[in-house]
């Protein structure tokens, strides 16, 4: 070979490695010019779910939260690999309890049906909702296993474990670490279903606060291209009105009088008239949120679920306190007018009786309303006429929504003149509280302005909202301003007083309370009114010179007695004997003496 | 007329060949320090990736026990169970008419309770991961060298 021959081919090499390191340093430029915009095939995108944010109690106390629970799944191309499917299954059995040999072959049939590769199954869930103890167990066990076999001699005894492909990972779901308390208002989130629907209360009317916002992100498993990770902001969390302990005493009081009554369900709802707080709602039944699908059977009927918002009836006497203070109020009447009491009035067509059927003769308005008469309040509807009648009604927000933050409100319209089905009777029959519905949060929402002064406060039961650290108080709204004060000061006196002088059995030692009883009758659809089956109810507020509760009683047919005063009074003075405490509330006496220092 | 000049000798031939092996091994050099920056950079890059990710599944991990534990602390002071204690500690449920009241100088009712609720986290907090970890080695020469004045000096 010739020396210019060699020198040729040295140059051709030259210029191959001259190409080939040409060729680097432009891709080398072009990634580092390009650089982070590149689209790899290692990216994807990842949906990060926030914590859902908790629900407390007025006092800090826990009604809803998250607790981590397991899911464990397989992945078949692994597994496959392994030939390792009855391990996993033994030890699954022997961990868990459940055999899911069914799953395997359930995936495997599944997938050799099919021909195309991508519908194939390679990732199989096996279960969720395992609980922590069960995976700390698996865990343990896998340790100790693999600890016996570093011995050599008990190695050739034990076989080698292989459990390649199964996988287990936690995640939250919602809890309630109060089961069935006030479970009528928080409602719940059914997490065993994977799109978590909510029903109900709180949970449902708050969803998108308390859920937060779901991010997705892009991600890259390629550390060099990271970003910055989603930083996903819990959930609100929610301080409601409620008061864990009044809720819990209201609800012993709700189920032994529902059991006492032979009723066929109960309410007592609990509001302080000044702020519109809602401090307890009880209703029965009631149902344990951890185990709502097999508990929901306990509501058949629409607005079950919490009675206190869901289901309207017509409320007979109590009613007759919107009356009174509606024709208090325009000045038809005064404490002092007097009606004599025939025992029958006729208000269009129809004859209206009293409860008992006799004429109470000679009455004040306070003798009216202690001896619950309906011929004396048809008589003051009359006198107002109906335009005033129904204009005070709406005043006082009945057969309106009271926009309570709970989900489910249900609202009966109210007839009115002019309506399909109102006739000149329904003044009459309206005026004690019959021919009409309400729901107990519209007749607790109604009555508070007669124990405030005469201003209605928006009924809430969400005190505070927690969000990104931050507290937001609400802040107590007027709703309405149906009375003047001193038409609600002389309301509440007269019905102390009315109380007093009957000896009635919602008096409470030491403390001055006004209320009153009610006795609705119930229409059956083609018999009309039944006389034995009633719904029992009693409102009553104190202390009366600066009331700090309204108590709402509804005892739904009950069948120990269908009067009002006997079995719904009670309940108030039992209830009312508790609130004082819980809410500090010294006797009238002492708290003078308090006053007074 | 322009007169082109000829050098009146040449360089020796081994000398040819040591200039023109120098500036080879010179950008040889060169392409191994860059390589070395670069490789050096990816891998301190890389490693803090991973740690992030680690970090970040801890933190989840810690997140996920700390509502847990909440949720567990609420079991054990439930309405129930405290109802439970108290009575076996002795307790009793009061007689109001038994009870004595005093008036607390200040005390202006209950507040709202100070819950235990997850840590802040504001999404437009500025972002906690380093530009030199996300840049490419030219985005970092551009920015660090070119745009802060390192070779132009513009900025002190």
């Amino acid at each position: 070979m010739s020396q210019d021959k060699f020198k040729g081919r040295i140059q051709y090499i030259k210029f191959g490695f001259l190409g080939v390191a040409l060729i680097i340093f432009a891709q080398l430029v072009r990634i580092l010019i390009t650089g982070n915009d590149l689209v790899s095939p290692d990216t994807r995108f990842v949906t990060y779910n926030p914590e859902r944010g908790e629900i407390y109690d007025r006092n800090g106390n826990l009604f809803a939260g998250n607790r981590i629970v397991y899911e464990i799944s397989v992945n078949l191309t692994t597994v496959n690999a392994n030939q390792n499917q009855d391990q996993i299954v033994q030890i699954l059995f022997n961990v868990i309890g459940k055999d899911y040999s069914s799953k395997f072959l359930a995936a495997q049939e599944y997938n050799a049906s099919q021909t195309d590769p991508e519908k194939k199954i390679y990732y199989l869930p096996l279960d969720d909702f395992i609980d922590p103890e069960k995976i700390t167990y698996l865990e343990n066990y896998l340790e100790e296993y693999a600890t016996k076999r570093l011995d050599k001699k008990v190695a050739k005894k034990l076989p080698e474990l292989n459990l390649n492909g199964l996988e287990w990972w936690p995640h939250l779901v919602r809890t309630y670490p109060e089961s069935s308390l006030a479970s009528n208002v928080i409602g719940f989130v059914a997490f065993q279903d994977r799109t978590a629907p909510t029903y109900f209360g709180i949970e449902e009317k708050y969803n998108q606060l308390l859920a937060g916002k779901s991010i997705t992100v892009e991600v890259s498993d390629d550390p060099n291209k990271m970003n910055d990770l989603a930083e996903v902001p819990p959930g609100a969390s929610l301080i409601l009105t409620i008061d864990r302990q009044i809720q819990k005493s209201m609800e012993q009081i709700i189920d032994h009088a529902v059991e006492r009554t032979g009723s066929v369900s109960g309410v007592i709802v609990v509001e302080d008239p000044e702020t519109g707080e809602i401090l307890a709602m009880a209703t029965t039944p009631r149902m344990d949120l951890n185990q709502y699908s097999s508990e929901l059977e306990k509501f058949p009927e629409m607005g079950s679920f919490n009675r206190a918002i869901g289901v309207p009836y017509e409320p007979g006497s109590v009613f007759k306190v919107i009356t009174m203070a509606a024709a208090l109020d325009a000045g038809v009447v005064t404490p002092d007018t007097t009606f004599t009491d025939t025992g029958i009035i006729y208000v269009g067509q129809t004859a209206i009786y009293n409860w008992d059927g006799g004429a109470w003769g000679l009455q004040d308005m306070q003798g009216c309303m202690q001896h619950s008469l309906n011929v004396c309040l048809a008589w003051i509807a009359q006198q107002m006429g109906s335009d005033l009648f129904y204009q005070s009604l709406e005043n006082f927000g009945i057969g309106r929504s009271t926009n309570i933050d709970l989900d489910g409100e249900i609202v009966y319209p109210l007839s009115v003149p002019g309506d399909k089905y109102w006739s000149e009777s329904n003044l009459g029959t309206n005026s004690f509280g019959q021919g009409l519905a309400a729901t107990p949060i519209q007749m607790v929402t109604a009555i508070s302005a007669v124990a405030n002064d005469g201003k209605i406060m928006a009924p809430h039961i969400v005190k505070a909202t927690i969000q990104d650290g931050h507290i937001y108080e609400y802040t107590p709204q007027v709703m309405l301003m149906p009375i003047k004060a001193e038409t609600a000061h002389t309301l509440t006196d007269m019905l102390a007083k009315s109380l007093e002088e009957e000896a009635s059995t919602a008096l409470v030692d030491g403390y001055r309370v006004a209320g009153k009883t009610g006795t609705g009758e119930i229409a059956i659809p083609g018999e009309g009114y039944v006389t034995e089956l009633t719904n029992a109810s009693f409102v009553g507020w104190g202390p009366t010179d600066d009331p700090k509760f309204l108590v709402y009683i509804w005892l739904e047919k009950p069948t120990s007695d269908r009067w009002g005063s006997i079995v719904a009074a009670p309940v108030f003075a039992e209830a009312v004997q508790k609130l004082v405490v819980y809410l500090n509330i010294p006797p009238d006496e002492i708290r003078q003496e308090l006053y007074s220092k | 007329m322009a007169k082109s000049f000829t050098q009146a000798y040449k360089q020796a031939p081994w000398r040819l060949q040591v200039q023109r092996f120098g500036v080879i091994a010179l950008a040889l050099v060169g392409i191994a320090i860059i390589a070395f920056l670069y490789l050096n950079i990816s891998a301190q890059s890389a490693t803090a990736g991973i740690e992030v990710q680690q970090l970040e599944a801890t933190r989840q991990a810690i997140d996920n026990e700390n509502a847990s534990l909440l949720t567990e602390w609420a079991n054990l002071t439930s309405a129930v169970e405290m109802e439970k204690r108290a009575y076996a500690s002795g307790y009793e449920l009061i007689d109001p008419n038994n009870a004595t009241y005093v008036i607390a100088p200040g005390y202006t009712g209950k507040e709202l309770p100070d819950v235990e609720t997850a840590p802040y986290s504001n999404l437009s907090a500025p972002t906690v991961i380093k530009p030199s970890y996300t840049q490419s080695l030219w985005e970092w020469f551009y920015d660090t060298m070119i745009l802060n004045g390192s070779i132009l000096g513009v900025q002190p």
